[in-house]
């Protein structure tokens, strides 16, 4: 069984216009995944692809004007629901975590770090205030804070942002959740810091035999830190699979896109075709989302939506997968 | 070899801290750049580098050091004598968002340069706009719209567009592709290789992102701290980082190919405090190899491939490069 199920999670957000006309961005557009137990999944696009959007539809946080108006969440084999409900939230905080992106504005800066760690723990069911404090310094020894019963003391705003995002590492980890998600834990932070930063959250996720979900834009992060990725855009995934392979046999042309932008990459076969622009969420195409960027792109590609594959390793939402129908 | 286009010697910023102290954010940084070369500069946060950038378009006063422009001395220089420079040196900010009037539509933006730098109608300055436009591939309807109903990828060709309009000799780009989707970036950067090549403009990259200055500079200064520690062709820095530093960093660096081998090499501890920095190479506090000679001054560079020409000479501010003995991985390979 699978740790966590989506499956065909659509996101709208409804709200009027100036003209007081309701309008509809179709932001998710049927996202399913699933996710073993122990596996790390990176899930990458560009900016608009959905990729936080699918991270707040998992934690119950979307609020008006967005709207789950399709979908099936479910989480060690438990309907989760798609808004916020008192089955739902025992799961969602507790077995499922966020850390956030941006450090320095995720805590609470009228509170030390080490009240804000004991109260993740006593709104999840710990009483014994000497074991919370007791975990407490025990994570921020785990995220290699030096001096971890000094900095219980310290304030959010005198930390760096390399210690500042291990203090969010530890305030996510710290009720031991079975699936951890992760959105651009190391955006702002330096190159140094960042794999820091990361080979501590790899390790101890390992060590816990817990999942995670790492978002991120960084296609180097998903190479050497993910198991799985899948490719977003448009509010779907179009190639899904183990990330070796996806690298490898680029069976969507965007993905083949992606790739071929990194510097690297451009170094060796110089500079691809110019991108298009981003899909207007309010009027997307039928037929498939990247028709219109897509050099492949024949009639076919006009009339639907491609599927993912069920149940393969490797799937990928395109007519003409690596130009072969 | 020719005069070069800017040369900076002995450039020095201090700031003002708490309590009457000062904190270097550059200091001591020597540079040239030839007409149409292309250099990086790279550095993590507070090495000094967007300010080495604001120094050299004279957005903010040096506090010693000149900063020599084709062959005239700019460092004291007046506005009103600054104002006719600032067509030959432009800058290209991080953020297009806030680098451009919300107020304005982007054509009117575009139109500014023209205004201030040359004697063209308002006609003349309309098809210059348009031509512009043109030249870094912006769709003609976005000029009459206003900065907020762009991408962050149009708003940067806008940046471009303006700071290229007064045919500038140099273009000092600050993290000019940091805030940009990764397909929309690599459009950025052929929009300026190409500007490079046509025109003939030298350009100053400053990255974090050590692929993009791999791909496209030249020549690389490695900053830690205010202060250079290496410098040379970056082919040679990417193939044989000698400072420990540019070791550590360049292993640090996580390539978008899972099957790259990653010889991480660990840091030791955080980047010191400015106010606090540590006696001799700044680096001795983390480094591994450090020395009790790495406490006594500022090591000297040395050089590495006997390159002579400011240009071509490959040198590091390590003490341990004399005798060879500066190889990180040498130190991590044995235990």
């Amino acid at each position: 069984m699978s740790l966590l199920s989506v499956d065909n999670l659509h996101v709208h957000f409804i709200a009027r216009g100036i003209n007081n006309q309701l309008r509809t961005a179709k932001a998710l557009n049927g996202v399913s995944f699933d996710l073993e137990p122990g596996q790390v999944l990176g899930l990458v696009g560009e900016t608009g692809a959905g990729k936080s959007l699918t991270a707040l539809a998992l934690l119950g946080l979307l609020r008006p004007p967005a709207q789950v108006v399709a979908g099936k969440i479910q989480f060690e084999g438990q309907d989760l629901g798609l808004v916020d409900n008192p089955a739902g939230r025992s799961a969602r905080g507790k077995s499922i975590t966020l850390i956030p992106q941006s450090p320095k504005t995720s805590l609470d800066p009228t509170a030390r770090i080490g009240e804000q760690l004991i109260r993740i723990q006593r709104e999840h069911g710990q009483t014994d205030m000497v074991k919370a404090h007791a975990r407490a310094i025990e994570m921020l020894e785990q995220v290699q804070i030096p001096d971890p019963a000094q900095r219980m003391k310290a304030w959010p705003h005198e930390l760096s942002g390399g210690m500042a995002q291990r203090v969010l590492i530890a305030a996510g980890l710290i009720n031991s959740p079975r699936l951890v998600i992760a959105d651009e834990p190391t955006t702002g932070l330096d190159l140094t810091v960042q794999a820091e930063v990361l080979d501590i959250f790899k390790r101890l996720v390992s060590a816990n035999g817990m999942s995670a979900i790492i978002i991120t834009h960084d296609l180097g992060i998903v190479a050497h830190y993910c198991d799985r990725m899948a490719v977003m855009f448009a509010g779907t995934i179009i190639e899904e699979g183990p990330v070796g392979k996806v690298f490898e046999e680029q069976r969507h042309p965007y993905t083949q896109s992606l790739i071929a932008s990194t510097p690297k990459q451009i170094a060796m076969h110089g500079f691809a075709s110019a991108v298009g622009s981003p899909p207007n969420l309010y009027d997307l195409p039928t037929g498939c989302v990247y028709k219109d960027r897509c050099p492949k792109a024949q009639a076919v590609c006009d009339t639907t939506l491609p599927t993912l594959g069920v149940g393969s390793t490797h799937r990928v939402r395109c007519h003409l997968p690596n130009g072969k129908p | 070899m020719n005069r070069p286009l800017i040369e900076l010697h002995d450039l020095v910023k201090k700031f003002p801290a708490d309590g009457g102290a000062q904190v270097s954010a550059v200091d001591r940084v020597s540079l040239s750049i030839q007409a149409g070369e292309s250099v990086g500069l790279v550095g993590e946060s507070g090495s000094g580098k967007s300010t080495l950038g604001l120094l050299m378009t004279r957005l903010t006063p040096a506090s010693s050091g000149q900063i020599i422009f084709d062959g005239q001395d700019i460092t004291h220089m007046s506005d009103e004598q600054l104002r006719r420079l600032r067509s030959q040196i432009q800058m290209v900010f991080q953020d297009p968002w806030g680098a451009l009037n919300p107020r304005m539509t982007v054509g009117r933006s575009m139109a500014e340069p023209f205004k201030l730098h040359t004697t063209l109608t308002e006609a003349q300055r309309k098809q210059a706009v348009h031509e512009l436009a043109e030249r870094v591939h912006l769709p003609m309807e976005s000029l009459k719209r206003f900065p907020h109903e762009l991408s962050g990828g149009q708003l940067q060709r806008v940046c471009i567009a303006r700071s290229i309009a007064s045919k500038p000799r140099l273009l000092v780009l600050d993290e000019p592709t940091s805030s940009l989707d990764l397909s929309v970036r690599a459009g950025i950067l052929e929009l300026l290789d190409t500007i490079r090549k046509e025109t003939g403009v030298a350009l100053l990259l400053i990255s974090h992102d050590l692929e993009t200055v791999e791909l496209m500079t030249q020549r690389l200064l490695v900053l830690y701290l205010g202060k250079v520690v290496e410098r040379g062709p970056t082919p040679e820095i990417f193939k044989n980082p000698a400072h420990p530093y540019t070791q550590t960093l360049m292993s640090a660096h996580l390539p978008a190919n899972p099957k790259a081998v990653l010889s991480r090499l660990p840091t030791v501890g955080e980047m010191p405090s400015p106010l606090n920095l540590p006696a001799g190479c700044l680096f001795s506090s983390r480094c591994p190899l450090v020395r009790s000679q790495c406490q006594q001054g500022f090591p000297a560079f040395s050089n590495l491939n006997g390159g002579h020409a400011n240009a071509a000479a490959h040198e590091a501010a390590c003490n341990r490069v004399a005798d060879s003995s500066n190889w990180l991985s040498s130190l991590y390979q044995k235990s």
